[in-house]
């Protein structure tokens, strides 16, 4: 959410979302082994799309790609203001939302990797995670 | 260490975002006027 606040314009790329080259997730291992378990990367419903950390993530994005006009604009936007544009809501896990092809094609652009010690040592002070979004442009 | 929308985090307006959830998700269940009243009798506990 942060990432899209501060820099919206060049993520969101006038709502190309075929402008994503890849988005890589590292989270500690708590989070890691419950929503990034390979197992469940594939989602068939609510119960395993709340589970799933690229689910999650996607569906964010895809929303905040239909939503680019209202957070692209030139003074940015606000971080409780992304929230309330992009919090996921109960209609965000409906069969259509789950099979949506936008959210498909942003999930196979997903990689979610435990970070390791340095994200381990931070938790539970922390709940350390982070995520790298790569675009066409770089 | 804890991202905005957590309710450890203290950089983003928690209430503010609250406010707006229990916005969507009451109106799912409850008319504008029953939901109004819910929401402050819960905030006056």
């Amino acid at each position: 959410m942060d990432l899209i606040s501060s820099d919206s314009q060049n993520i969101l790329s006038g709502g190309d979302y075929s402008s994503l080259s890849s988005i890589k997730i590292k989270a500690y291992k708590q989070a890691y082994d419950i929503i990034g378990n390979p197992a469940n990367q594939d989602p068939q419903c609510r119960q395993s799309a709340d589970h799933c950390m690229s689910y999650i993530v996607a569906t964010l994005l895809r929303k905040a790609f239909e939503k680019h006009e209202i957070l692209s604009t030139e003074e940015g936007i606000t971080r409780e203001e992304s929230w309330k544009h992009l919090m996921l809501l109960p209609v965000d896990y409906s069969e259509k939302a789950i099979f949506n092809d936008v959210t498909r094609e942003i999930m196979s652009k997903i990689q979610f990797e435990h970070g390791g010690e340095e994200y381990d040592a931070g938790y539970p002070e922390g709940i350390p995670s982070s995520v790298e979004i790569q675009t066409r442009d770089n | 260490m804890f991202p905005g929308g957590h309710a450890m985090n203290d950089s983003v307006d928690t209430g503010s975002v609250l406010q707006h959830k229990f916005k969507q998700l009451g109106k799912l269940a409850m008319t504008q006027q029953d939901l109004v009243n819910f929401v402050v009798q819960l905030e006056s506990i």
